[in-house]
């Protein structure tokens, strides 16, 4: 996904009262004669294979090393800082409503709709926790874990970040997340924790102590600290 | 349009052929919750289920053996579905709290 494409949406002129809008032919543009995707909110859009995002992490991680995990969350920091500007001015375009007055759930579901369209995966929010100051992510279908296969580690970092600069433009506080479970360990899906810094720098701690995602959510709220 | 609806098998044809239809089946549903007859036979395909519900908890979702018992025919809650204070929350409220 880039930068919003000067390509309006043809469909979505004809049908400017649509929602659900997220059929494969429905939500993308082919402009063929520009060699072009375009989606229904005027994203430009990419097509990329599994080697690509393989390419990419193996290639990052020749040339930096372990450094690539924290490459990878930035680049997902800023990609969800700039997409929640983005989300801001066409869910307010679409449903006529400001983000800070709408269902929280409608709204982030309303925001997860286009990646899932896109195939970076479905998602569940977990927010039984919410008043302790810590959420939790459910993510099934990861574009890079699905590609890395079974690797004994997490992997998604770009999603890790993503939550987390979307999250902290949202509810304009600074917010943090890691990925706790992955399917790249084996699990069936990936889980994020998403909240203040020093708590999600106490989950890594956990991690690499070789804490479960289960044990994480048991420390957590227990209260429990580094 | 009325083509395709003229190739379907009359009801007379269906029932020779033994194939119960689509409509037929969601027929057999008593989707206004009508009383029932005196029979409580729920397993007889000619006796409409009382609510959608009891439809539903024919299905052996855990497989055969953890099936219900009509007598536990107890409206289910829905797992998936957003608690009412999270479903009343907005991006104000969530800020709040981090």
């Amino acid at each position: 996904m880039d930068i919003p494409s000067a390509h309006s949406h043809r469909l979505r002129q004809q049908y400017p009262q649509r929602h659900n809008h997220y059929k494969f032919s429905d939500f993308f543009q082919f402009n063929t004669s520009e060699g072009t995707i375009s989606d229904w909110n005027g994203s430009r859009n990419i097509l990329t294979s599994e080697d690509f995002i393989i390419g990419l992490l193996e290639g990052l991680e020749e040339e930096v090393g372990a450094a690539s995990a924290a490459v990878m969350y930035s680049i997902g920091l800023e990609w969800g800082k700039q997409d929640s500007l983005f989300f801001d001015q066409w869910f307010e375009r679409e449903y006529k409503v400001s983000p800070q007055q709408a269902n929280l759930m409608f709204l982030l579901e309303t925001w997860w709709w286009p990646f899932t369209a896109q195939g970076w995966g479905r998602w569940e929010i977990d927010m039984a926790d919410r008043t302790q100051g810590f959420m939790f992510i459910n993510l099934f279908d990861s574009a890079v874990a699905r590609t890395l296969g079974d690797v004994g580690k997490p992997v998604c970092y770009l999603y890790a970040g993503l939550y987390a600069g979307f999250f902290t433009e949202m509810v304009r506080k600074q917010l943090s997340c890691i990925e706790i479970q992955c399917y790249s360990m084996g699990e069936t899906y990936c889980k994020f924790l998403l909240g203040a810094r020093e708590r999600i720098d106490a989950a890594a701690f956990w991690l690499n102590e070789g804490a479960t995602a289960s044990d994480i959510e048991k420390r957590l709220r227990s209260g429990d600290s580094v | 349009m009325t083509a395709m609806i003229g190739l379907l098998p009359s009801e007379s044809e269906t029932r020779r052929l033994d194939v119960i239809s689509v409509g037929e089946f969601f027929g057999e549903i008593n989707w206004f919750g009508k009383p029932l007859s005196e029979t409580d036979d729920f397993d007889s395909p000619d006796v409409p289920y009382e609510t959608v519900g009891h439809f539903f908890a024919t299905f052996p979702w855990h497989g055969p053996a953890l099936n219900s018992a009509p007598a536990s025919w107890d409206i289910a809650e829905d797992d998936e579905s957003v608690p009412v204070e999270t479903d009343t929350l907005t991006l104000e409220d969530l800020s709040a709290l981090f």
